[in-house]
């Protein structure tokens, strides 16, 4: 089997130029350093530049230490899965298990029960009963329980049902404290078992495996970097060349990460320091008290915002692919030329790949094979707007779950309505362009088959970032139209 | 449901999948076994439309038999779901 490079599988219509320069040379096609680094010297000389990469990171504030766990992890031989377990044990026992320990805090002075509780041991409790129920349910999938045939959705709807538990009355107090700590050590992990649960329903294997991949030891948001177990198996190194190649592409992301990190300095210094220009959050918080700057200001934030949030994207996601490569799983970029998209779902495919992946997985294939399976273009349309609409908003309201502990359900809900708005046209939008679009023939000229499409889809996104910007639990829906309308020139 | 011989399922779905590739500026040699989708070389857009054409050439339900893109993956891995009889409406 082979893997083909990325950027063939994202080519888009119209005729590709390729340039003959190359600012990071392509490194994994030379024979002599593929060949060079399956011996003890060449990994020697690996060990040392991915050291050197790790300090230059550093120096800019970018973790890059797992890189070093990684090439461990390559060289372990049959040792390997064992290692893995342990590097993503070890970083999660560093990272707290990822619980929101501010928030358990405060939920315990706010339910009383501050004195009675040792959030030293809920915490070590807590990811042992969480961790020994996902060893649970992977050795049970695939006995026919319904549950388990419907995995994704028998889980959301057991975490909700959990949720809304924790607003009853008789759960006050300790009950109350309790239950949310379990929520908030089962949340970071919800999407890795959805995926554990798949794969565990399709192919036997150890719990454990499962497992060592939750958060892996490279990196993940809540969004699953390299999804689940057999997913990476499929893009595992199997041969000495084939992990040579793998860490050279990892190398060669990591030295492209790295210029592009700098890049985002360079942009934010030169347009928050120099030109003083405010942030796009700033300038909304400035036009809702009373005070809006120029419309070109409100403008420029806006789309200084949208360049440093892709530049910021690629960036997060290029060091944790960088570093699943060193470790030999050749993982797709995360982020790849999302700028090149001339379709909105192109774009959505382009600038966050695993959680497209992630709502197509979950959402979109179970709705499409499921609804409306006469009609072709409704079945295709509502199958996206599950994923796009649904699904997000969704994801986005499990993640920011502590709102709900802080909030209320009924606040937290709200909280989401410019999200939802966000989402809606999102939905429809890529809704309408999946089932408008057809792989066009590469006879369209560039300006019409490229540019104008590139900046169309990137006009859009740019846009509706103005619904789905950082402050949106604190501002209305209509607060941020009238931004928009201001902006547009329709308000004054 | 047409019955079709795995190695006419085979030319079929290459046929179908190498012009799809092509539409999308991707010539590059395609063989039973690469990966499609994992590789990135095709999207979720191609796999509804391949999920349409199998369901309307082959009479296959896929929320009959559980849907797992992985068995689309291949030329290899379609021309066994195609062929199986477990892939075949009652």
């Amino acid at each position: 089997m082979s893997v083909e490079s990325q950027s063939c599988g994202y080519a888009a219509a119209g005729p590709l130029v390729k340039p003959s320069w190359r600012l990071i040379p392509q490194i994994d096609q030379d024979p002599r350093l593929v060949a060079g680094l399956q011996d003890i010297g060449g990994r020697v000389v690996l060990c040392c530049a991915v050291g050197l990469f790790a300090v230059l990171f550093w120096q800019i504030n970018i973790d890059f230490s797992a890189a070093g766990l990684a090439l461990a992890c390559a060289y372990a031989g049959r040792y390997r899965r064992v290692l893995i377990l342990l590097a993503t044990l070890l970083l999660l026992y560093r990272s707290g298990f990822l619980i929101d320990r501010g928030f358990i805090e405060r939920l315990s002075i706010g339910e009383g029960v501050a004195g009675r509780i040792r959030p030293g041991l809920l915490e070590a409790v807590m990811p042992v009963v969480v961790f020994a129920l996902f060893a649970g349910l992977l050795a049970m999938q695939g006995t026919g329980i319904f549950v388990f045939r419907r995995p994704t959705l028998s889980l959301l709807l057991a975490f909700l049902a959990l949720v809304a538990m924790t607003q009853a009355t008789i759960m006050a107090g300790m009950p109350r404290v309790v239950l949310w700590s379990f929520l908030m050590t089962f949340q970071p992990y919800l999407w890795f078992l959805a995926y554990g649960l798949a794969d565990a329903g399709r192919k036997r294997s150890p719990a454990w495996w499962h497992l060592s991949v939750f958060h892996p030891f490279w990196g993940s948001s809540l969004t699953p970097f390299g999804k689940g177990l057999s997913y990476l198996d499929r893009f595992e190194a199997k041969t000495p060349e084939a992990l040579a190649v793998t860490q050279l592409k990892g190398v060669k992301l990591a030295a492209w990460t790295l210029v592009l990190a700098i890049v985002r300095i360079c942009l934010v210094d030169l347009v928050h320091g120099r030109l003083q220009l405010p942030a796009f959050d700033d300038n909304l918080l400035q036009y809702l008290a009373g005070h809006p700057g120029p419309r070109f200001v409100g403008w420029a934030s806006l789309v200084s915002f949208f360049v440093e949030d892709m530049l910021s994207m690629t960036v997060f996601g290029g060091v944790i692919i960088a570093t699943a490569r060193l470790a030999g799983f050749r993982l797709l970029r995360n982020t790849y030329r999302p700028l090149e998209s001339t379709t909105l779902a192109e774009f959505w495919n382009r600038y966050y790949f695993y959680y497209k992946e992630l709502l197509v997985d979950h959402f979109f294939y179970p709705t499409f094979v499921r609804c409306f399976r006469g009609h072709r273009r409704l079945r295709m349309f509502f199958a996206t707007f599950v994923a796009a609409c649904v699904g997000n908003l969704l994801f986005h309201f499990i993640r920011d779950i502590h709102f709900v502990g802080e909030m209320g359900v009924w606040r937290a809900v709200v909280g989401e309505q410019s999200h939802a708005f966000y989402t809606f046209v999102l939905a429809v939008s890529v809704g309408l362009s999946q089932m408008r679009s057809a792989p066009r023939p590469a006879s369209q000229g560039w300006l019409r088959g490229r540019l104008m499409p590139c900046l169309w889809v990137s006009s859009f996104f740019c846009l509706i970032h103005v619904f789905d910007a950082p402050l949106d639990r604190e501002h209305s829906l209509g607060q941020r139209a009238e931004f928009l309308f201001y902006l547009l020139g329709v308000t004054t | 449901m047409t019955t079709t011989a795995a190695p006419e399922v085979r030319s079929q779905m290459r046929r179908y999948i190498a012009q799809r590739l092509l539409m999308k500026g991707d010539s590059a040699p395609l063989g039973d076994d690469d990966l499609l989708f994992t590789s990135g070389r095709l999207d979720s857009l191609d796999a509804v439309e391949l999920i349409m054409s199998i369901e309307t050439d082959h009479g296959i339900n896929f929320s009959d038999i559980g849907f797992d893109l992985t068995r689309l993956d291949s030329i290899s891995a379609i021309a066994a779901l195609v062929g199986q009889p477990s892939a075949e409406p009652a």
